[in-house]
């Protein structure tokens, strides 16, 4: 036996971290919090690397764009062209605080409409694989991020913060196959849910056969997750599956903003702390309902 | 031993780094190379023991905690391809990059679909869609593209120890007290 055992030690061995794989796979689902400690982990460790590589970028373009090439065209051109070189710098410095702007201003109009005030943060990095779909922020807990806080750029739902630590969050986007938000069709008011699936566009799962849903319809959050502001676009309707035996409709979904591109998010307090308010108004309102009943009643009598 | 899984390691932060940054900063929405797939590649070629697939299983769940999703599915994936690697050790001659390459696009795309299925059986299988195996090829591909480089690299630090530069080790497997069935 224990000669079995040591000439196939390394076939034993894959089986069992197979195994003990699977194993993790399931706690990890059971426990979401779980990836997320060993992501906080790896975050604390990499995000420095990463902030220095996301201001780095900038700077090396700046070296490479204005000294090396200018030192060749300084020796060739006259003085007029190296001006007008040093305008177009400035013009396409202009064009891009233009589009920094253009953000801000859109997150902020975001804000106002929403009511709320965010946290902006600008994405450092990306999922170092190609179909789980996450990225890391330059914001964490010390500024007032926790996890659980729902993502938005401009105009559209983003993601989900999943692990935070000191300065830096995990987040995952719709995309990702673990993402679900509960939506509804702008148009119909057709209730679904809405999945990501590794890919790039979104599947709305659930909607009856008999609702009506259309190709360009918005597709908006419902709320009633408790985590999604209501009523924030997640995407238009690209595609609609109504050939199928199932019972439902299969919906898919192009996000409402491009999440290969994301440089600046917006992160926002999930609509539980609302709720919560919300309910307690409406407790206060039957409260004082019901005291008007009584003070009625005894003006009757 | 702990030398080389300490270099191991650096290599595979180093490598998800880049994944995460340069790649996906400067070519969004394309495939990057797995660069954790290239040092398991290695790590077949170095260490074929026990020891060995434990390090690959180390390196797979580092990829998993930079996703920060899900624990297991890369780990899976990672000891696959080192088993795979470390079965066709003793049938392939890996002398030229190509062979090289070849065997790192069989390895990748092996992880990639061990690391779906895991996937696709707790969250359902959409996850397989075309786009996914038009991605799961891509990367492959940067990934092979790549294997004749780390490689390289990994041949010229003393932690990797020195190659003959085959993949197969001139040494029968069977004469080192170690055996795969089949």
């Amino acid at each position: 036996m224990s000669g079995f055992i040591s000439r196939n030690s390394l076939f034993l061995s894959s089986v069992a971290l197979m195994i003990v794989s699977f194993q993790l796979m399931s706690s990890s689902i059971r426990n979401p919090e779980l990836p997320g400690a060993g992501a906080k982990l790896l975050n604390s460790l990499v995000s420095p690397v990463q902030k220095i590589h996301r201001e780095s970028v900038g700077g090396i373009d700046g070296i490479w764009s204005k000294y090396v090439w200018l030192q060749g065209v300084q020796e060739k051109q006259s003085d007029l062209e190296s001006q007008i070189k040093i305008l177009q710098e400035k013009n396409s410095a202009l064009i891009e605080f233009e589009h920094e702007n253009r953000r801000l201003r859109s997150l902020l109009g975001f804000t106002e409409r929403l009511g709320k005030v965010g946290i902006p943060a600008n994405v450092i990095a990306r999922d170092p694989s190609n179909w789980l779909k996450t990225i890391s922020l330059d914001k964490g807990a010390s500024d007032g991020i926790t996890r659980g806080m729902p993502l938005v750029d401009g105009h559209a739902l983003v993601g989900l913060t999943t692990a935070v630590s000191g300065d830096s969050s995990k987040v995952q986007l719709l995309t990702d196959p673990n993402s679900a938000i509960d939506a509804l069709v702008q148009s119909s008011r057709a209730p679904g849910v809405v999945e990501g699936n590794g890919s790039e566009l979104l599947v709305m799962r659930y909607v009856e056969k008999d609702e009506d849903v259309k190709i360009g319809d918005r597709i908006i959050a419902s709320g009633l997750d408790m985590v999604y502001p209501k009523g924030t676009l997640i995407g238009v309707v690209t595609a609609v599956d109504t050939q199928s035996n199932s019972l439902f409709h299969q919906v898919e979904v192009k996000p409402g903003v491009n999440l290969d591109y994301l440089e600046s998010v917006l992160v926002v307090e999930p609509v539980a702390e609302e709720r919560v308010e919300v309910l307690d108004l409406k407790g206060r309102a039957s409260e004082v309902r019901e005291g008007v009943g009584e003070v009625e009643g005894e003006v009757t009598e | 031993m702990t030398k080389s899984v300490l270099y191991y390691l650096l290599f595979a932060m180093t490598g998800l780094l880049i994944q995460s940054t340069v790649f996906r900063d400067n070519f969004p929405g394309i495939a990057a190379p797995d660069f954790v797939l290239l040092l398991v590649l290695c790590l077949a070629q170095r260490f074929q023991n026990t020891a060995g697939v434990f390090i690959a299983f180390g390196l797979g769940l580092l990829g998993d905690f930079a996703s920060g999703q899900f624990l297991g599915p890369f780990a899976a994936g990672s000891v696959a391809a080192y088993s795979l690697l470390v079965y066709l050790s003793d049938k392939v001659f890996a002398e030229k990059g190509l062979a090289l390459c070849c065997l790192a696009f069989v390895a990748s795309t092996l992880k990639s679909f061990t690391s779906l299925l895991m996937i696709g059986s707790y969250r359902g299988l959409t996850v397989l869609s075309w786009s996914t195996f038009t991605s799961v090829f891509a990367e492959a591909l940067f990934t092979a593209l790549f294997a004749p480089f780390v490689f390289w690299l990994t041949q010229q630090r003393g932690g990797a120890g020195k190659s003959s530069g085959h993949f197969s080790s001139i040494e029968p497997r069977a004469q080192r007290g170690v055996r795969w069935p089949g």
